[in-house]
């Protein structure tokens, strides 16, 4: 099964409440968030910004929030995923499920 | 530099070579009056102090490098590995800053964040409006220690 067809399943992820999918152009081509449409726009400008570090090195950034909803970028080929993570988790077991999670579908990309 | 005497007030153009140590020291060319001015010792007094923290901050054996970056003045203490430039810790500073504060528009609530870049992590904490302090280690999360330091930034 293509990438874009298991993008449905990041809100199954392990630690996972929100997410969102934008292009490398800002589109959204999935959400599953409240106030997406602002969010997006960070995920865009952040991924890209920090993409430029190094494309493959760069593997997430993670905001720590006082109301510990944290928020991770990921980059993910030519997309940027968004996620807020659930109260009570770890934040980098959750990075660490939606890498894998990453990493066992990108090839598939679709 | 312009500074006028203390006794007689007469303006006096200083050369570089008349400070040192955060002190200038001259003979009034009016009144031979000898003037002593200290310039912003609270400032360097205060530049000293983060340098000093940063130099602690990096004696942890998880701590692989770190620098302070000013939004206003670029990169404004480091203790990053020599193999990094100045213009890459400049970019680095740039792109973290810009990309926390970018977060902060969706989230305003945000204390810091952190990067993982291949196996090092880049801790970013706001300490001043325009200051930044990075720290990059081994692990995702840093000694209590490290965390009172950097409260002593701010």
């Amino acid at each position: 099964m293509a990438f874009m067809d298991r993008c449905s399943d990041i809100g199954r992820i392990r630690g996972v409440d929100q997410y969102v999918l934008v292009d490398d152009r800002g589109n959204i081509v999935i959400h599953d968030m409240t106030e997406f449409e602002n969010v997006a726009g960070v995920v865009w400008s952040c991924g890209q910004r920090l993409s430029v570090l190094g494309k493959k090195n760069f593997k997430y950034v993670v905001f720590l929030r006082k109301d510990k909803n944290n928020f991770l970028i990921f980059p993910v080929g030519k997309y940027y995923l968004g996620v807020v993570e659930q109260k009570g988790f770890v934040t980098v077991e959750v990075a660490d499920a939606v890498m894998e999670f990453l990493n066992t579908h990108l090839d598939k990309k679709g | 530099m312009i500074f006028f005497c203390e006794d007689c007030g007469e303006k006096n153009d200083l050369e570089g070579s008349a400070f040192s140590n955060g002190k200038a020291v001259f003979k009034c060319h009016a009144c031979g009056y000898r003037n002593a001015y200290f310039f912003c010792p609270q400032e360097k007094e205060r530049h000293r102090k983060k340098d000093r923290i940063l130099k602690s901050i990096c004696c942890f054996s998880e701590v692989i490098g770190g620098f302070l970056y000013d939004t206003k003045n670029g990169v404004r203490e480091t203790r990053m590995p020599t193999s990094l430039t100045r213009a890459d810790i400049e970019t680095l500073g740039r792109a973290f800053s810009h990309s926390y504060t970018s977060g902060q528009s969706a989230y305003p609530d945000i204390l810091g964040m952190y990067i993982r870049i291949a196996d090092k992590y880049f801790m970013i904490h706001r300490v001043q409006d325009n200051l930044w302090v990075v720290i990059v280690t081994r692990t995702p999360s840093l000694p209590d220690d490290v965390h009172k330091f950097i409260l002593d930034l701010a």
